[in-house]
């Protein structure tokens, strides 16, 4: 009996799964008549309260449903929710920002009050951001209530009536709005995080919005959905009517889905970079990454000379490594800082194009390897320990310079791969004798780059200790004038680049593909990385 | 009725009682086993749950470790964990915010178990029919080319499968949506490339089992009572080889209803899979605790499921020789 039940089970399987199979056959999307821009997103956003978004997905949602005092956008720094520009104390210390008549989603005014409250919210100990970093470093009496040694009260953010807002400063910082554009310095409902508590902003509903879109569906795992809001000071900005953002943590299955329509765009890596490149459908911007080559003279006393270090960049075939090698056009770096970050009007590399030396001299490395070793009385160099992160194009690159120097400099490199969790001990320890760095600016100021390599930094991995380069930077770090600062940093970066303890390799770039009749889709080197805010969409009849 | 009868069906109840209460306490103290193990090791391994991505100054490090309780001895945040397990809170994740793990799994499971439950009735309904097939066909092509079919199942990468099938079937024929899940058409292909690991490694299960049976006199007395191929197959061989697929189906069911990270990967299947793999990337221990703990509830109770049920379907197995006590 039991054995005549099983066949049943069998069968009944076989069918239900042929009634079920035949039950669907295909679907067709909808006649678009809707203006939906279709953006992927890598991974389910990890948190949407702004005072604890400090990831790519988060803070290019964040970027669209909420407003700061001013923003990135397309190259510049646009007014949000600021009226102008700030009034600035002589010192440099006190900031007061005036504020535009906006409203919420819900309709309630947004007041200087709003932001008082976000802001203090973001370094309050009992948030939990982990963004409050961002915010210490900068704002009087900030660090000292994320210690939990200050108060609340002692912050030096203040609404001074419902339209203007006043922040003290640790520091003369002329960056400063550069700073709060980071989409972590918003205003914040106290209101609704009383009402939602620990569920504040897990949910559509449990959030309010003063930025362009709302947030329509949050379908975790699946599928994000913004609707324009309606409320927003600058509607008519905002064209497309939705954005749909489904998660696609597979890259490769992002660029198919690219291929069939499903998506609008999609980031491009390896080869399918290359391909897109040949067949001349793939954009590249800078991604703010820059490799570069770190020498300690603690782990390799050699070092400790000049023109050996200068040996060791010349001897660098870098366009062979990116053409040959690499396959995307980044860019062969003579200078530390990349082509996005601004300068006076212009890019900054454009204003002092940083030809430090020239990109690849075997005869010249060789002779200044020759000078050297004379000057410290050495034959021949020891064997040199190379440590690279273990994933992307480190190792390959890593093999590439061992080779470079074995045939230029005649020197053995024993290349060592380390894991992400070693990359940051040897960040506190410093132990190492050459490190492939790839690394980025934290922001769009060329003092973002450099302001690590001062005496003492926890960051200045190689101990870089030039009086005259940490002069240079504290005077950039207080003066006012734009252009004096970009000059000054310049200087520094000239100063720190001649020095040679950073090899500079390449700009790296990202590749993407947009599909056609998609417009003013931006692609910043920042994080965050896409900005779809004021996008466009053309109709098409397909 | 006999009383002699009845007498034994009480004594067969007794035992299964006893049975059943012993397999619960071992159960009991295997998931114990498996949530102090799990919850050391993930301790063990290097690094803190915020520094994956950037680095962050040390003192935002210390106050995000004391806002989580992770400043806390381990052996307080195990006691701890205990406590909120047994009443069942999972805690929040770490790195999504304000979402907790009993909300992770609860929304995530249903995703992969339906597309679990569509692989195994594919791959094993397959794996029967082939395995079969192949026996009755020794050593013939037939044979020999599903042999292949299963190792080459066997072999090749869950994500090579499910790759090709996406850009074959998804891009370059567009017969069916490359990924996502929104109704049966979005479930066929990741059914398929699933199923096909499953059908590989039940095939030669199968095979292996009906040969088996193939050469029990049974079937060459029902040969000579003139039973038809058909009913051969169906009423004596399909079920006897069945047997040895049961005891697997166990841990199998539990392994794939769970979540398999790879094809839901490929296709961005919103389910349990990608917990797994990328709460111990993350160290997000509240994830990795409660996925593991998930997983190892459903493993025990179904072996234990199928222990269950041999002793309902195969005669030679009676309680005395699951107990191994004689009364």
């Amino acid at each position: 009996m039991r054995k005549r039940f099983l066949i049943l089970l069998i069968i009944a399987i076989f069918t239900f799964g042929l009634i079920v199979g035949c039950n669907n056959n295909g679907t067709s999307l909808p006649e678009q008549a809707e203006k939906i821009l279709r953006i992927a997103q890598g991974s389910e956003p990890p948190a949407l309260d702004p005072a604890k978004a400090n990831d790519n997905i988060s803070l290019q949602i964040g970027q669209a449903l909420f407003e700061g005092l001013y923003r990135y956008h397309n190259g510049e720094y646009i007014e949000g929710m600021a009226k102008g520009e700030p009034e600035i104390s002589e010192d440099g210390l006190v900031w007061i920002f005036h504020l535009k008549d906006s409203k919420w989603s819900d309709g309630k005014p947004v007041t200087a009050h709003d932001f008082e409250y976000g802001w203090k919210r973001l370094v309050d100990p009992e948030t939990g951001s982990d963004s409050a970093y961002k915010m210490t470093e900068y704002v009087a009496g900030a660090m000292e209530f994320y210690q939990g040694e200050g108060s609340r009260d002692d912050v030096g953010v203040k609404a001074i009536n419902d339209k203007t807002l006043e922040v003290r400063l640790v520091s003369n910082t002329p960056y400063f709005k550069e700073i709060i554009s980071f989409g972590v310095f918003l205003p914040v409902r106290e209101d609704i995080v009383e009402k939602y508590g620990d569920s504040f902003a897990t949910k559509p509903e449990n959030m309010v919005y003063n930025g362009p879109w709302v947030l329509t569906k949050w379908e975790h795992d699946v599928e994000l959905e913004f609707e324009p809001n309606e409320n927003y000071w600058n509607r008519a900005a905002v064209k497309l009517d939705r954005v749909v953002s489904p998660i696609i943590s597979d890259y490769t299955t992002q660029v198919n889905m690219f291929e069939t329509g499903d998506l609008h765009m999609t980031p491009l890596m390896g080869e399918f970079a290359v391909q897109y490149d040949k067949e001349g459908k793939a954009k590249f911007i800078e991604d703010g990454l820059s490799i570069s080559v770190l020498l300690n003279k603690e782990g390799f006393p050699p070092f400790q000379n000049e023109n050996i270090r200068k040996a060791f960049n010349l001897a660098v075939d870098r366009e062979s490594f990116i053409n040959n090698i690499y396959g995307l056009p980044a860019i062969p770096a003579t200078n530390l800082i990349n082509q996005a970050i601004r300068g006076v009007e212009r890019p900054f590399r454009e204003e002092f194009p940083g030809d430090y030396f020239s990109v690849f001299d075997p005869e010249k490395a060789k002779e200044l390897l020759e000078k050297g070793l004379e000057e410290l009385g050495l034959d021949k160099l020891p064997k040199l320990e190379l440590m690279f992160l273990d994933g992307g194009a480190s190792p390959i690159f890593a093999e590439f310079l061992q080779e470079n120097y074995r045939k230029n400099l005649g020197a053995e490199v024993i290349l060592t791969p380390i894991s992400f969790e070693k990359r940051m001990e040897i960040s506190m320890t410093k132990e190492f004798s050459a490190l492939i760095n790839p690394t980025g600016p934290d922001f769009d100021d060329p003092i973002s780059v450099l302001e690590i390599w001062v005496k003492d930094h926890p960051y200045n991995e190689v101990n870089y200790n030039n009086l005259a380069f940490d002069k240079l930077i504290s005077q950039a770090k207080t003066t006012q004038d734009i252009k004096k600062r970009m000059e000054l940093m310049a200087d520094a970066e000239k100063l720190l680049v001649e020095d040679m303890y950073i090899i500079p390799i390449m700009h790296n770039v990202m590749g993407y593909a947009i599909s056609e009749g998609v417009s003013n889709l931006y692609l910043t080197p920042w994080c965050p990385d896409i900005d779809w805010m004021f996008g466009d969409l053309e109709i098409t009849n397909n | 009725m006999s009383t002699y009868l009845y007498l034994n069906r009480y004594k067969g109840d007794l035992i299964m009682h006893r049975y059943i209460l012993k397999r619960i306490g071992i159960s009991l103290i295997t998931i114990w086993l498996l949530i102090t193990i799990t919850f050391f090791l993930i301790h063990i391994i290097p690094g803190e749950p915020f520094s994956n991505e950037k680095k962050l100054p040390p003192q935002v490090l210390d106050n995000l470790n004391k806002y989580y309780g992770l400043d806390k001895p381990l052996t307080i945040q195990y006691l701890r964990y205990l406590g909120n397990i047994a009443k069942g809170d999972l805690g929040y994740s770490l790195i999504y915010k304000g979402r907790t793990v009993n909300d992770i799994i609860s929304q995530a499971f249903p995703y992969s178990a339906q597309l679990g439950i569509q692989s195994l009735i594919v791959g094993i309904a397959l794996g029967l029919t082939l395995g079969i097939m192949a026996a009755l066909h020794r050593n013939k092509i037939l044979d020999y080319s599903i042999m292949i079919i299963a190792v080459l199942g066997i072999s090749i990468p869950n994500f090579i499968i499910g790759g090709l099938l996406q850009y074959f079937l998804g891009v370059k024929y567009k017969l069916f949506p490359v990924a996502q899940w929104k109704g049966f058409i979005y479930t066929i292909l990741p059914t398929i490339a699933l199923g096909t690991r499953i059908l590989a490694t039940q095939v030669r299960m199968i095979r292996t089992s009906t040969l088996d049976v193939l050469s029990q006199d049974y079937i060459n007395a029902a040969k000579a009572k003139g039973i038809n191929r058909m009913g051969i197959i169906f009423r004596h061989i399909l079920p006897n080889s069945i047997l040895p697929i049961i005891t697997t189906l166990g841990p199998l069911t539990a392994t794939i209803l769970t979540g398999t990270f790879v094809v839901e990967n490929i296709f961005a299947i919103p389910g349990l899979g990608r917990y797994f793999v990328q709460g111990v990337q993350d160290l997000d221990y509240p994830v990795v605790m409660g996925t593991t703990l998930f997983y190892g509830i459903f493993l025990v109770g179904l072996n234990f499921l199928v222990d269950i049920l041999y002793f309902f379907i195969d005669p030679r197995i009676n309680a005395n020789s699951i107990t191994g006590d004689s009364l």
